[in-house]
């Protein structure tokens, strides 16, 4: 199953700039969230809105609360969820 | 499958080594009033000074029942106004979830304390706290005091919000809020330890 990945980065440069959040620089597996240039706000559009696009949000069910730290497993969160749907 | 839970629990002597890696943390210090690091003993005299100080209530925020944050309110006075603040201490947290702190501000402030105004001071540097303010339409002023971090000196702007208008923005606020960020917020609990 192909991942998220590229659907996810695509939407959140778009709600960077709805959000006029000026991201730090290229996004990477290793890029921790909270430094990347997406605040609060912009983090709480994203998931919105990909909750529009992909149907579920994969943290009301997140097992053992493992949120994530860096990009990678922010993005293996989506591909998880999606993968337990197919 | 409720979604993340966010809970506001009295601080403890338990919990003060971890507030206190928290606060110490670059990231935080620069964006606190304060940015001195505090040591373990500073730490244990500013916990015993709590104790029976009315004037003052730390929260450790629990996501889904880990600590990750503080959220604190101090200069209270009974029946008028305080000043807030907050920090996420952790790195592994639900993305988004600095909007439900704003409201738990607002929802502690009015609600359980009762007060007229509540009072909120942010470094003009600190740009998502100054924009989680400005989304939530806190009224603004230049303030008077400045900080200085390095070689740089910055203003401190005052966000303020009254009772009732709290009162007259709060419903419509849960509507405007992203859906996932609004069922928090109606399921966030304030547990105190008296």
């Amino acid at each position: 199953m192909k991942s998220l990945e590229p659907v996810i980065r695509e939407l959140l440069i778009e709600t960077a700039d709805a959000t006029d959040c000026e991201l730090t620089g290229e996004l990477n597996a290793d890029t921790v969230l909270l430094e990347c240039g997406l605040d609060s706000i912009g983090f709480a559009f994203l998931v919105a809105r990909l909750e529009e696009d992909f149907g579920f949000d994969p943290f009301v069910a997140l097992e053992n609360a493992e949120y994530p730290r860096t990009w990678s497993e922010f993005v293996s969160i989506y591909d998880n969820h999606a993968s337990r749907e197919v | 499958m409720s979604g993340p839970k966010i809970d506001f629990v009295s601080i403890t002597k338990s919990d003060i080594e971890q507030v206190r890696n928290w606060r110490n943390k670059p990231r935080i210090r620069q964006n606190s009033l304060d940015d001195s690091v505090i040591s373990s003993e500073q730490q244990l005299n500013w916990f015993n000074g709590l104790l029976g100080d009315n004037a003052r209530k730390y929260f450790i925020i629990h996501l889904d029942g880990r600590p990750v944050g503080v959220l604190n309110f101090f200069e209270i006075l009974e029946g008028e106004s305080c000043k807030w603040g907050c920090y996420i201490g952790e790195e592994r947290v639900w993305p988004g979830m600095g909007l439900v702190l704003n409201f738990a501000s607002l929802e502690y402030a009015f609600h359980c304390m009762g007060l007229n105004k509540l009072v909120g001071e942010v470094i003009e540097s600190n740009h998502t706290a100054l924009k989680l303010n400005r989304y939530f339409e806190w009224s603004e002023s230049p303030g008077s005091k400045t900080v200085a971090r390095g070689e740089d000196v910055f203003r401190v702007i005052e966000f303020s919000f009254t009772r009732d208008s709290w009162a007259d923005c709060r419903d419509s606020m849960l509507d405007r809020l992203p859906e996932q960020i609004s069922r928090a917020c109606q399921k966030i609990e304030f547990i105190e330890v008296r």
